[in-house]
């Protein structure tokens, strides 16, 4: 499903090189659910930005669900983050002058559709992270559990290969953080999607059934299966 | 404190680049604007002073009367009267010379031996015939010219020169050349030719006049006393006026013109003030977060204060900088066709000017970039101020102004304009001038309008968005949520948008009522003639040379003329202010051949007293300046003596713009001035007869002679609408500056939209938007705001063309204009409008889809 060869990602700033990755190479299988954990300034959002297309390597490469991420050009890869992937943020990153429901579908919208045919698709989702009753709320007349609701379902409405979470509890107490865990794994399970979600909490790491470990920009750790539950 | 200025402000400054630079760009074209119609007026005013001051040289008092002169007993009169030391005469004016086509010579006729102590003339050093002036002047064909006109036209001593002047063209022999390096030779950039004065009196047909006697004091007397005596004794004979006093005549006829201006740089300033007023809103908008932070950190309010108004005032400071040699530049390009539009319109020897840098005007556009800038940031420092701590921690949609206040200052702007209208509407009673009245209507339209923008742009936003929604997707209601989430923002662009927009209609509303009324006129009269002849330069051009009285006669007795019409038009001088006298046919109108349109007064009452030389008309230019009604009289100095006549009606006649007319019978004029000449000959021809052999035998006959131009009504009239359009060009700029300043709102704006929005952006372009989606969205946000803009602007613009009409010419110039809307320019406006802004929306929109993504969904 994922397959990283040798990624390398320097940052510059001025005149200096910041090596945020160092040849990273990785394998995620469909289906899985990928904890990315490590110090801060590790490399663990330059990571996922890079899988996501957000960003491109200084070399290595990079495929996901069979495709070169390498080979296409902006508007490609605008499509391939469109109709292929889900990102869930800390900070929720919706759009402040949306509704919840035009949050939502923002990513069906972009893709042509009108409101209209998104609402049933919108809907269901909206009452499966159980925010039904406010489809027409705000991003500021919502909570911030509230608020990560709308971004998962919003990263959940294209039906995408692949959820990318950065974090997706960072800016949430610790009950209501279980809560959205405890949503994304349900929801990628059900639709057989491929989770890679980076986090600093070891309790968060443990829904994962394989945590990823970096330090400075390399892998260091990657534990499977059993062993990888509640270390 | 400055080390908190240096730091967040400079730095947020040189964050935004292109935004800064814009904003810098508009107070550099506002400030730019005032000083380049400053330096203009100025060095025109200047200009023509010191003609005045050079050909007067050290003379203390000047007598003159306009075109007509002074009488030439008067010379002896005023050398015998106490106190007078010296007195010298001379005759001057402009000779087209035909030879060199389009060359004009500045001819000054002195009495050489008397005039060396009031003038400065250096011969040049090898000229035999001035090492006597007797010689030179013993043959009356003598003419000295400037060294460096001669060159010009490579002309040598001794060699033959053609001049036309009223009895046609004479041939002067150059006898020496003048230095120009001093004295008045030195004007009209060498022009300049000196002849002795009796000579040029039969050049140019002065019978027994003189253009002017110059008079130097005698030792020890004093000037006001001599004044007092010389005006005693000339009686109503010419006008006795210092040479200061004469450089100013001018200035004083250029207040009206002055006020059009400056209309039209103020019009460039509010402008530009509010684009400093836009940029400094939005960076304090942007910065609310900063501003709390550094607040919640410890900065008192006065420093938040100062902060704002410092930057602001860094801002104004670099904008006039560059707009002060941009106002330079932008004069001296200018300047020949100012002084050549102004000379024209006013028949005034203007030199071409030297448009010189002054301190005070480029004070006067520091001042007003600074003052500006900082008018401009008092209330984007006052918000700056009243950011709380905590409150401008919280995301920025926490802080929205609800809807109501839109509401309330709409209603404001409405009310507003309601007061200014019914002032307006009751002009004639309130108890207010004219002009004060017009000024507030034109404040309070714009300042109403301005009111009234957020809620219309809200309105407007909110209305078209399902219909942008269903027609482009996420992407047009993106645009309209943008809008309604920033009125303010959008409102001062749409309003800066509008007020530079509705100003430019009104200036082409000025033009378009301006260009019908002289149509109107010419209507009238061109009527019933055929045929136009002159002589000079070209007809209409201030150097007509008139014509001998006798070749009416001539052109009369021409079998196939039924009637010829005759003209003098002619400068004279009424309580010192330049003025036009017209002498025409009176029999004319008696008979009802020619017509006038009064405006006060009956036409069966004026024509017989016309005719009968006991009373003149005036134009309502005329009244105006000197506040004249019909009935009153009017006093002229004439070479015989003073004229006062009654004025039996008030005409219309807008001709020479705001200059006064004064119209009388021709054989009234002939007899008081001594002069028979006439400026134009008007045949009308029998049915029948053919135009161009006519044409063809009046030039063939007496053509050649007195360099004519004979052309048919409608090419005269084709050449007038041609100057006429020509002084109108001068407003041009105006409006292309206050188009380019909104245009400059307009992307500057939108850029800060761009920042406002760039966390926005990278989540849209995160789940998926493509760059042409992002740019679109700009693009139809500015759409938008033109629309908008440019329908208001429509609007307010044609209230304040009509207003404007109404104050500049009925109340400053006192002259009657048919209004006519502007059709062309306004539908050419809405359509530039949006045109131009979605044009603007593009930079922004590249720039919108190029931003790094990571780097704005962590943007703060
Ligand atoms: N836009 C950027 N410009 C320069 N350097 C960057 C940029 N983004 C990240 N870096 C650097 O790259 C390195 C890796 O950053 P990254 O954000 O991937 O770390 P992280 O593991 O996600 O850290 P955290 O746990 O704090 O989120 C860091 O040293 C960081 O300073
Ligand atoms: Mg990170």
């Amino acid at each position: 499903m994922i397959r990283l060869r040798n990624v390398v990602k320097t940052y510059r700033q001025g005149r200096a090189a910041v090596p945020a990755l160092q040849g990273v190479s990785l394998d995620v299988a469909e289906g899985a659910f990928v904890s990315v954990m490590g110090a801060s300034g590790s490399g663990k959002s330059t990571m996922l930005h890079l899988i996501g297309g957000l960003d491109v390597p200084d070399s290595g490469s990079i495929s996901v669900g069979g495709q070169q991420l390498g080979r296409l050009s902006d508007d490609e890869l605008t499509l391939f983050r469109r109709r292929k992937i889900g990102f869930v943020f800390q900070f929720f990153n919706l759009l402040p002058t949306l509704t919840a429901e035009e949050n939502v579908a923002l990513p069906l919208l972009l893709d042509g559709k009108s409101l209209h045919e998104a609402r049933p698709r919108v809907e269901s989702l909206l009452e499966r992270v159980g925010l039904g009753a406010r489809r027409c709320h705000k991003p500021d007349e919502l909570s911030g559990g509230e608020m990560q609701r709308v971004a998962i379902a919003r990263a959940l409405v294209v039906d995408p290969l692949l959820v990318l979470a950065d974090e997706p509890t960072g800016n949430l107490d610790s009950k209501t953080g279980e809560e959205i865990l405890h949503l994304m794994k349900e929801t990628a399970e059900q639709a057989r999607q491929t989770v890679v979600m980076v986090t600093h909490d070891a309790r968060a790491a443990a829904y994962g059934e394989r945590i990823v470990t970096l330090k400075d920009g390399r892998v260091v750790g990657d534990l499977c299966g059993e062993e990888g539950e509640r270390p | 404190m400055i080390m908190a200025l240096r730091r967040v402000s400079l730095r947020h400054l040189a964050a935004h680049k292109l935004r800064t630079l814009l904003t810098l760009g508009g107070i550099a074209l506002g400030v730019a604007t005032v000083v380049s119609m400053r330096l203009m007026h100025e060095s025109v005013s200047r200009s023509y002073e010191r003609t005045v001051e050079k050909i007067a040289g050290k003379a203390a008092l000047e007598i003159t009367n306009g075109e007509g002169g002074v009488p030439e007993e008067l010379l002896a009169e005023v050398r015998q009267l106490p106190g007078v030391g010296v007195a010298a005469a001379s005759v001057q004016g402009f000779v087209p010379l035909p030879g060199h086509g389009g060359e004009r010579l500045y001819v000054f006729g002195v009495d050489l031996l008397a005039d060396q102590e009031l003038r400065d003339y250096q011969f040049g050093a090898a000229e035999a015939a001035m090492d006597d002036p007797l010689v030179f002047l013993a043959q009356p064909d003598s003419i000295a010219l400037s060294a460096q006109f001669l060159e010009r036209i490579g002309a040598a001593l001794e060699d033959r020169l053609d001049v036309l002047v009223s009895s046609g063209v004479r041939t002067l022999t150059v006898r020496a050349s003048l230095d120009v390096r001093t004295g008045p030779a030195s004007l009209f950039g060498g022009r300049f030719a000196v002849m002795d004065v009796f000579a040029a009196q039969r050049l140019f047909g002065l019978d027994k006049r003189f253009t002017q006697i110059d008079v130097g004091l005698a030792d020890g007397a004093e000037l006001g006393a001599v004044k007092a005596a010389l005006e005693r004794r000339v009686g109503g004979r010419g006008i006795v006026e210092e040479p200061r006093a004469r450089g100013q005549t001018l200035e004083r006829l250029l207040t009206s013109n002055r006020y059009g201006m400056t209309l039209a740089a103020m019009l460039a300033v509010v402008v530009g003030v509010y684009l400093i007023f836009n940029t400094m809103m939005i960076t304090v908008a942007q910065r609310e977060r900063e501003i709390g932070c550094l607040r919640a950190l410890g900065m008192r309010r006065g420093e938040v204060l100062r902060l704002v108004l410092v930057e602001a005032l860094v801002l104004g400071a670099v904008g006039a900088l560059g707009g002060v040699p941009l106002g330079y530049g932008l004069a001296r390009g200018l300047s020949q066709a100012f002084a050549l539009s102004l000379g024209g319109m006013y028949m005034m020897p203007v030199d071409v000017p030297e448009i010189r840098l002054d301190v005070v005007s480029a004070a006067a556009g520091v001042t007003l970039g600074l003052v500006g800038a900082v008018a401009a940031a008092i209330v984007p420092a006052r918000h700056a101020v009243s950011v709380h701590p905590l409150e401008a921690l919280r995301p920025a949609a926490a802080r929205r102004v609800p809807p109501r206040a839109y509401g309330r200052a709409a209603a404001g702007g409405v009310a507003l304009i309601a007061v200014v209208a019914i002032l307006w509407m009751l002009r004639d009673v309130a108890p207010l001038s004219r002009n004060v009245n017009g000024s507030l209507a034109i404040l309070g339209l714009l300042i109403g309008a301005s009111l009234i923008v957020p809620a219309a742009v809200r309105g407007f936003a909110l209305r078209v968005e399902p219909l942008l929604s269903r027609g482009l997707g996420p992407v047009g209601s993106l645009a309209t949520r943008s809008i309604v989430d920033h009125i303010g923002r959008v409102a001062i662009t749409c309003s800066a948008f509008l007020v530079s927009l509705a100003g430019a209609l009104a200036v082409a509303t000025w033009m378009s009522s301006f260009q019908r009324t002289l149509s109107v006129w010419m209507d009238g009269v061109f009527s019933n003639i055929d045929l136009v002849i002159s002589s000079g330069g070209r007809p209409l051009s201030n150097d007509t040379t008139p014509l001998p009285g006798d070749l009416v006669a001539e052109i009369a007795a021409l079998p196939e003329v039924a009637r010829v019409d005759s003209v003098r038009i002619a400068r004279i001088t009424h309580e010192g202010v330049p003025t036009n006298l017209i002498a025409t046919d009176a029999r004319l109108w008696a008979d009802g051949v020619r017509r006038l349109t009064m405006l006060d007064g009956t036409e069966s009452e004026a024509y017989p007293r016309l005719l009968a030389g006991e009373a003149v008309a005036v134009n309502e230019a005329f009244c105006a300046r000197f506040r004249k009604k019909r009935g009153d009289l009017v006093s002229l100095p004439t070479p015989s003596g003073e004229l006062r006549l009654p004025i039996t009606a008030v005409y219309f006649d807008p001709g020479f713009g705001d200059m006064g007319i004064v119209l009388m019978d021709r054989g009234l004029y002939g007899r008081l001035w001594r002069d028979e000449r006439v400026s134009f000959i008007e045949p009308a021809l029998r049915p029948g007869a053919d135009r161009e052999l006519v044409m063809e035998t009046i030039r063939s006959r007496w053509g050649k002679q007195h360099a004519l131009f004979v052309v048919t009504m409608e090419q005269f009239r084709g050449e007038a609408d041609q100057l006429l359009n020509q002084t109108l060009l001068v407003a041009y700029p105006l409006v292309v500056i206050a188009i380019a300043i909104a245009l400059l709102g307009v992307v500057n704006s939108l850029l800060a939209s761009v920042l406002d929005r760039i966390r926005e952006i990278g989540v849209l372009r995160a789940v998926g938007a493509t760059r042409a989606q992002i740019a679109r969205s700009i693009v139809i946000e500015a759409t938008i705001i033109g629309l908008l803009g440019g329908v208001l602007a429509v609007a307010v613009g044609s209230v304040l063309g009509y207003v404007q009409v109404d104050v500049l010419f009925r109340g400053m110039f006192g002259m009657t204009v048919l209004y006519r809307y502007p059709t062309a320019a306004a539908l050419f406006s809405l359509v530039a409008a949006l045109l131009l802004a979605a044009a603007s929306g593009y930079l922004p929109g590249r720039q919108a889809g190029r931003i790094e993504i990571i780097k704005a969904l962590e943007y703060e």
